[in-house]
This record gives C-alpha cells, structure tokens and sequence, in this order.
C-alpha cells in the first residue's frame, strides 16, 4: 500500500488521498474536522540565518575585551574567559567549570549544533549521527544561561558603583545581542519539523 | 472506552519518545525508532533520583548560606562576606533593586524549588487528587526559574576577574560559592529527574 498517497484520520479513521496544500495551510478530515497534516512555512532558513549571525556574535564575545575596571589611573582589562581563569588560580575549579560551561561552551555547543543540524536538513543530505545531535540540542538547551550572566555583571556592576569605573566593551554588546539571536533561532526552531526532514 | 477522552498513552499501552514524541507500542523493545532515545513509560526512577537530589541540595545549602562567598578589599580594608550578607551591603548602599535580586535569585528560588519538589514529591506519595493542573504549573515554574540561582555565581566570577589590581583593590571568591554552585546544580537536576505524569497517573487510578 502506498503510504505517502493515503492518510487515514487518527480521530475517525476515514481515508483521505494526500494532496498539495498552499504553504500555512491546514488540512483537515472531511468527516470530523481533525487535522491530518499542516504545510508550514519554512522555519528552516530563519533559524539558520540566524545561526550564522550567533555564530559571528559568539566569536565577537570572546576575542574582543568584555569590560574595563578602571580605579586609579590602573586598568584592568578582562575577557568573557577571564572569570573561568581567575577562579581557577584561586584554586575553585569545579566552580570555574561550570562558568565556562553555562556562559561559554553551552551556547558554543548549541551553535555549533544547530549547523551541524540545519546545513544537512536544508541540503536534504543525510549526515551522521543527525538525530544524535538533535537530541544533544534539546539537551544542552537549558544550559546556556547568557542572559542570567548579563544579570549578574549588573549586579556586579552596582556593587563597584561607589569605588570604581566601569565600561563595557566590544564584546560586551555582542553577547548581550548574542542572547536576543539566539532566542529567536530556538523560537523559529519548529523541532516537529526537524524531526521530519531527519527521519 | 468511557467519558469523553481518549485516555493516557500509557493506558493504551503506548509510549512517547521524551525527546522527538513519537509514540511507539510498549511490547516494542528498543530504543525510538525515529530519533535513537531510550524509550520509557514514564522517567526511570524517578521519585528516587528526585528525592536523592533535593535531600542533597537541602544539605548543602547550609554551608552554601554560612561560607562566606566573597571577599572585596579595597585599599587593604575589606572582610568576607555570605550571600545574605552581600544582600545586606547592597540595601546598606542604598541599591534595593540590586539586593532585592540577590535574594530573590539566591534565597527565594532555591528555597523554593527545594520545598516546592518536596511538596510534589509527597503529593505524588500520599496519592493526592490535589488540583493536579496548578501542581503541573507548580513544576513548569520551578523548572524555568532555577536557571537565575547562577546569578550570584556569575557575579562571583565576575568581581573576582574584574578587580584583580592587587593592593589597590581585589575580591576573592569565597568557599561558599562551590557551595552554593552545587545546590543549584542538584535542584536543576532534581527538576529534571521529576516526571510530572506521575502526578496524573495518580488521578487516573481514582477513575478507575
């Protein structure tokens, strides 16, 4: 029986012929109204545009200096990997680790994921373990934690107000922009979709 | 087939891939056939892991609270201080919004995702048919809010990195933040490891 020619209804059970539908379209059971398939619109170009402009800001966030702590007439200039170096000379590095993890290599990782997911899907290849790096994104998700690290330089900042100078640098505005991307890269992101194109 | 739902998966003796959400027969054995996942009615062991966790979480908060978990001197003058007391120093500064921040991220939301997974814990011991939906949100709550705890370790992380000029002015990261890192990654794990279906299949039983 050819499969991709008929669909049966999961609600009633009545066979329908597959046909082309107009993109955002929505088709239903004749009998019940149930929704046997959708055409969405492509998702997958957003979310790689958007993967390539992260992909550009996380390399800016981390070659360029973050911030400046100025006292003095001294200068203290400081990366996004600062912080992981500076707890670890204080011999705290199991807290450094899971800086790095939740500010750096987490969102490192999603990034490279979602190519090493869409490039293959876009080009309808098959590449291996795709579906092992789907899951891995799911998984890793939860832990990029850019905009509680934003969270915290302000708290850091309100707590040098009164004895020192603090200015932001390149770095700093394309991680915070970084943030904003990659949120809407997850939002455009219709994981039903991948999974489709995937299987 | 009775009222007017369809009834669970697991009634029906089908299983949904937790991570893809395929639905596969439960006498299949083997992983999900469309994304490679182990296949589980329900998350394995959950009620153990989960209570494992928070207990561990709950231990280590004291220390967490009582270590100091940094240090500022400035011009040589300068003494350790706790998470709650790095609070206090912002309100004494005059920076309620920062304070408050502090404390809600650092106090508020462990304390919270430790008693609230207790609560659904022994909920889902004691069989409550409790407002099953509002305890479902109560889990969703505690699952995104967890995340903000890392807000007093990144601001550690920050400070120590920033002011680092020596005699001039220096902060030191104290051995409560290790602490405090390991609660929120206990509760962060513990939240994962809950299955909140565990709370419907308790309602489901009472149907019958």
């Amino acid at each position: 029986m050819a499969d991709e020619q008929l669909i049966a209804c999961h609600e009633c059970d009545l066979l329908h012929k597959r046909k082309e539908i107009p993109v955002g379209g929505t088709a239903r059971c004749s009998r019940c109204g149930s929704v046997l398939y959708k055409r969405p619109a492509d998702t997958i170009d957003a979310a790689l545009a958007l993967a390539f402009t992260s992909a550009v800001l996380f390399v800016l966030a981390n070659a360029y200096p973050f911030m400046f702590f100025k006292v003095a007439g001294r200068v203290e200039v400081n990366y996004l990997i600062t912080g992981v170096f500076t707890l670890t000379d204080y011999g705290m590095p199991p807290l450094a680790g899971l800086i790095l993890l939740c500010s750096i290599l987490a969102p490192g990782i999603k990034i490279f994921l979602m190519f090493y997911v869409l490039i293959p899907v876009k080009l309808g290849r098959k590449a291996p373990g795709l579906t092992r790096a789907f899951r891995w994104l799911e998984t890793t998700g939860p832990w990029g934690m850019i905009e509680v690290y934003m969270m915290g330089v302000v708290v850091a900042i309100v707590n040098l107000l009164a004895i020192a100078s603090i200015e932001f640098g390149t770095a700093f505005y394309c991680f915070v922009a970084l943030f904003f991307v990659m949120s809407a890269a997850g939002a455009k992101l219709d994981p039903h979709l991948v999974w489709e194109r995937i299987e | 087939m009775s009222g007017r739902t369809l009834g669970t998966a697991a009634s029906r003796g089908l299983i949904a891939c937790h991570s893809c959400g395929k639905l596969s027969p439960k006498s299949e054995k083997g992983p999900c056939t469309r994304c490679g996942a182990d296949r589980h009615a329900r998350k394995p062991m959950s009620l153990q892991r989960t209570w494992a966790l928070v207990i561990s979480a709950a231990i280590l908060y004291i220390p967490a609270n009582t270590f100091p978990v940094m240090t500022m001197i400035i011009s040589g003058k300068g003494e350790p201080h706790t998470v709650i007391g790095g609070a206090i120093i912002l309100f004494e500064t005059g920076s309620w919004s920062s304070g408050l921040l502090v404390i809600f991220a650092s106090v508020t939301v462990p304390c919270f995702k430790i008693l609230g997974l207790m609560y659904l814990l022994l909920s889902v011991h004691f069989k409550s048919l409790w407002r099953p939906r509002d305890r479902t949100v109560m889990y969703r709550v505690i699952e995104l809010v967890g995340r903000w705890s890392m807000i007093d370790m990144f601001m550690v992380s920050i400070l120590a990195a920033l002011v680092n000029l020596g005699a001039l002015a220096l902060v030191e990261p104290g051995p409560g933040a290790t602490y405090f890192a390991a609660v929120v990654i206990l509760t962060m794990f513990a939240a994962m490891s809950f299955d909140p279906r565990l709370i419907w299949d308790n309602m489901e039983k009472k149907d019958g």
